[in-house]
């Protein structure tokens, strides 16, 4: 994975790692990997992936069992919720683009159904 | 620690002792074999060149070890390899004591092995009893073996305060910003001009105290006893001095030290 | 605090080259020192590690003021070779073991043996990025607290870039803290904490690398060139 320097690294690994929740990468009660696992898989600083990880444990994407490690909740319902804040963000962004671009949001829904 | 430092020092300076070490045994073996066919003449003048060259490294081989020995407390303190010995978790006097002693121990070898090497080559039955015979007749009022004890304890002061001058130069010389070398010769010739003015004034004193000193020396049946006494006070001195250029190698080197 | 620079002042002649650096470093951080040459940097990592006397102030590791007990819980990584080229591997890892308790010796064969470096192999036949290489896994082989790493990667091409770095990441734990000087910014910034910005001997910047990029939506190489514009 490359890095965009200009943004905290541990934002786009949090961002990264959320996406691997929310598509089934790891499974909802899956155990993921360890600090170091990830620091070696990703070669980031141990620190970074710490900040990541209590990030996504801020969002309860992720829980922490005291001394097995962290898994994906249980709770399908946050992983659900937030797919659908991830899909409605990049959809804003994209009508928002057209928009810019001077597209109407009729016209938009009229060439998404023509590309299908 | 200090074992430890001193087997890497000494490792290092063997490197370069063991070809002049090698250069030594092998002329005096050289000259030995030859000796035996020097009745035809081109072995003998060949066995000649051998003996000749056997003296000049005989003579050169205590200021080669003392050479060695300079060399290799500079590129070990004081040059890119400094950077690791400065850093080791090691006391700086252990550092010091340990290149001290190399110097003393490189001393011994090679007069070891030089009269190793001289006996291949030129000994014969009763040498030593001539030897003592003759050296007995020069000493007058003292045993051959007190002489000799005395000669060698000497020699060790004279050549451990020589080099500790050196040492002494290159930590003061190599604690300067810049021209670290230059500052190390100039610092090397100030101390040896002090070092022959305390001399002087030693002399000096001597003879204010005793005036009857230097005229018992002029006399030709003197007493090696006297000059033995002479010897000493200058021993006693230079060892002091010796210990002088110890402190301030120390001192440089624990205060000062600025590699490169 | 595990590295602590008071007023540190160090003149060469006339010119200063350290104008009261005040740097404090906790455990588990990676921090980079970073500065144009002749910035100071060199001069500092060198003074931390008892290699120049000050001229004034104070440095303190883990508590210890610069001495033996400094110098058992530093790694230092110059930015020259100091190894001996007479030596072979075998030579260099038995000197490593004998004077530092914290050196793992099984672990600098592991990481030699993945460059496949031999234990018989002579310092003196080795390519400049290999002799790098082995400095660097003697230093990473050790358990300090404190790594200090004078210009990893410079003079070194990419894919050696790549390596050092790994290797620097792979071997770091959260109890120790690396210091590491460069100014080749972009390769490295991905694995700082924090960043400390010298120049012409004075510390200008100290501070999260997050917060930096946060605050100027900028990267620290581009925060670094607008600071240091010539």
């Amino acid at each position: 994975m490359r890095f965009n320097n200009e943004i905290p690294i541990y934002l786009q690994l949090f961002q990264k790692l959320a996406l691997d929740i929310v598509t089934g990468k790891y499974l909802s009660g899956e155990k993921i990997p360890s600090v170091r696992e990830l620091s070696n898989m990703y070669k980031v600083n141990p620190n970074t992936v710490q900040k990541a990880l209590s990030e996504l444990e801020e969002v309860k994407l992720i829980y922490t069992e005291r001394t097995n490690g962290k898994f994906v909740t249980e709770n399908k319902k946050i992983i659900k919720d937030y797919l659908k804040s991830l899909a409605k963000e990049k959809t804003i962004i994209y009508i928002n683009d057209m928009k810019d671009l001077g597209y109407s949001l009729k016209e938009i829904m009229e060439m998404i159904e023509r590309n299908e | 620690m200090l074992g430890q430092v001193l087997k890497y020092d000494l490792k290092a300076v063997c490197r370069y002792l063991i070809p002049l070490y090698a250069v030594l045994l092998g002329l005096g073996v050289m000259v030995r074999l030859l000796g035996f066919f020097d009745n035809i003449s081109i072995i003998a003048i060949i066995c000649g060149l051998m003996v000749v060259a056997l003296v000049l490294v005989s003579v050169f081989s205590f200021v080669l070890t003392g050479i060695f020995s300079v060399k290799h407390y500079l590129e070990n303190l004081f040059k890119d390899e400094g950077y690791l010995t400065h850093t080791l978790p090691v006391k700086k006097e252990t550092l010091l004591v340990s290149k001290v002693l190399v110097s003393l121990i490189t001393l011994i070898l090679t007069a070891l092995v030089l009269f190793i090497s001289l006996l291949i080559a030129f000994y014969q039955e009763g040498l030593f009893s001539e030897v003592i015979k003759v050296l007995g007749l020069s000493i007058y009022g003292m045993k051959v073996y007190e002489f000799l004890l005395f000669m060698i304890f000497y020699s060790i002061i004279g050549y451990l305060t020589t080099i500790l001058m050196v040492y002494a130069a290159i930590s003061v010389g190599y604690s300067k910003s810049s021209n670290k070398l230059v500052s190390s010769v100039v610092c090397a010739l100030i101390f040896y001009f002090a070092m022959e003015i305390i001399y002087f004034g030693v002399l000096s004193v001597i003879v204010l105290i005793d005036p009857a000193f230097i005229s018992d020396l002029d006399n030709e049946v003197f007493m090696m006893k006297d000059l033995i006494s002479f010897f000493t006070i200058f021993m006693v001195f230079t060892a002091c001095i010796g210990g002088v250029y110890y402190y301030i190698s120390y001192r440089y080197m624990n205060k000062k030290l600025n590699l490169e | 605090m595990l590295l602590e620079c008071r007023n540190v002042c160090k003149n060469y002649g006339k010119r200063e080259v350290l104008k009261d650096v005040n740097i404090s470093l906790p455990s588990g951080k990676i921090v980079g020192l970073l500065g144009k040459n002749g910035s100071g940097k060199t001069t500092l990592i060198k003074a931390i590690n008892g290699l120049l006397s000050l001229d004034k102030g104070e440095i303190l590791v883990d508590g210890h003021k610069i001495g033996v007990d400094s110098k058992k819980v530093i790694s230092y990584l110059p930015e020259r070779t100091y190894l001996n080229m007479h030596k072979t591997v075998k030579d260099i890892i038995e000197y490593f073991s004998d004077f530092y308790e914290d050196f793992d010796k099984d672990k600098a064969y592991k990481l030699l043996s993945n460059l496949k470096i031999q234990a018989a192999d002579k310092l003196s036949i080795m390519s400049k990025g290999m002799k790098e290489k082995v400095q660097l896994v003697l230093v990473m082989s050790r358990k300090a607290k404190l790594y200090i790493l004078d210009e990893p990667m410079g003079g070194v091409d990419p894919a050696t870039r790549d390596y050092i770095l790994d290797t620097i990441l792979s071997n770091f734990d959260e109890g120790s803290t690396i210091l590491m000087s460069t100014h080749l910014i972009s390769d490295i910034e991905r694995v700082l904490d924090e960043v400390i910005f010298i120049d012409d001997g004075k510390i200008i910047k100290s501070e999260s690398a997050d917060k930096m990029r946060k605050e100027s939506g900028k990267s620290i190489d581009e925060v670094f060139r607008e600071e240091f514009r010539c």
